[in-house]
């Protein structure tokens, strides 16, 4: 690697274009199956209108508007996965962290809470924040 | 048949570097960075898909299966680069001849390796869920033929990246099959943190 695409920058914009790519997807992903703890938006159709213009239009600014040369070498294969592992966590964050703030007056009511919903599906009643401070409060079991 | 590997390989060569933007096109769909985060996209749309729990589950395995093969596939194109004879690249071996639309890869030509790791995901979820399996044989197969587009792979190299692919599919359906007690409690951790 040597020049623009072995810099920092380049780096920062690669772990950009995947973290926006991966919180577009999740909107998507909220509004398909309804997971209204990590969606940003009430609407589905806005869910699915964000995701779709955040991976579209990250995908447009990353190969047509940053120094990216695809003539030259890019990322060797073990960073690559690194920077993309990084990136995949830190948008995961971001939703679970964004979605809460937005969500935070969801509350789910005592019938709700009864219901045997398991694993991410406890996310269609709860923001993340909501369901890992209930399973942190419980002692790590529910 | 290295004779008609070169023949295919320069019939197909032989269409780049005459329309700018289908170079600029297959440019992009065949390098490291479009296609390969396209279909990581695709498996965590997988991962927290599903109509009920034991579906979800069903997919969360094919993408721990996915990944899996496509971490085996690197290894073994690792290994074979140290045993096998390093198989010059096409534009190394025909300077004159062939049109490189990409930069120059250092690492040797046979087998692909960016062909392998690509046809691993999807034989990976293949062996979980058909119809994804044949989704995501699309970006291994645009990914094959624009390398070849390129002048960076011989169609043998393909092959050979395919049939890694298969190979590491298998060992890592075989690990899954050993280590299934250690993944169920992954998954079941998971799903206790919200995250399957």
């Amino acid at each position: 690697m040597n020049g623009y695409v072995g810099s920092w920058a380049f780096v920062a914009e690669y772990c950009i274009y995947v973290s926006i790519a991966v919180i577009g997807m999740m909107q998507i992903i909220a509004a398909k199956w309804e997971l209204r703890g990590i969606a940003f938006f009430r609407n589905k159709k806005w869910g699915y209108v964000f995701g779709s213009v955040a991976i579209v239009g990250v995908f447009i600014w990353f190969f047509g508007f940053t120094g990216l040369n695809l003539k030259e070498p890019i990322f060797d294969t073990p960073p690559q996965l690194l920077w993309l592992a990084v990136s995949v966590v830190l948008a995961l964050l971001v939703t679970f962290g964004l979605s809460s703030i937005i969500n935070r007056r969801l509350t789910p009511g005592a019938e709700r809470d009864k219901t045997q919903a398991d694993g991410i599906e406890v996310l269609k009643q709860k923001t993340y924040w909501q369901a890992i401070s209930r399973f942190f409060n419980k002692g790590g079991s529910r | 048949m290295i004779h008609a590997d070169q023949t295919v390989f320069f019939w197909i060569n032989g269409l780049a570097g005459h329309v700018a933007w289908i170079d600029d096109v297959i440019r992009i769909l065949s390098c490291d960075l479009f296609l390969p985060v396209v279909t990581i996209i695709a498996l965590i749309a997988v991962w927290f898909s599903g109509r009920n729990t034991a579906g979800r589950t069903r997919n969360q395995y094919g993408v721990m299966c996915s990944l899996a093969s496509m971490g085996i596939a690197n290894l073994l194109i690792f290994i074979c680069n140290a045993i096998l004879n390093d198989r010059l690249r096409p534009f190394e071996a025909f300077p004159d001849k062939v049109h490189l639309i990409f930069y120059q890869p250092s690492d040797p030509s046979f087998p692909s390796n960016a062909a392998a790791a690509s046809f691993a995901l999807a034989t990976g979820i293949w062996v979980y869920n058909r119809k994804l399996g044949y989704l995501l044989s699309i970006p291994a197969l645009i990914i094959s033929f624009g390398r070849i587009y390129m002048g960076v792979h011989y169609p043998l190299d393909i092959i050979g990246g395919f049939a890694v692919a298969i190979v590491a599919t298998g060992i890592a359906v075989l690990a899954m099959k050993l280590c299934r007690p250690i993944i169920e409690r992954l998954v079941k951790l998971m799903r206790k943190v919200y995250l399957a």
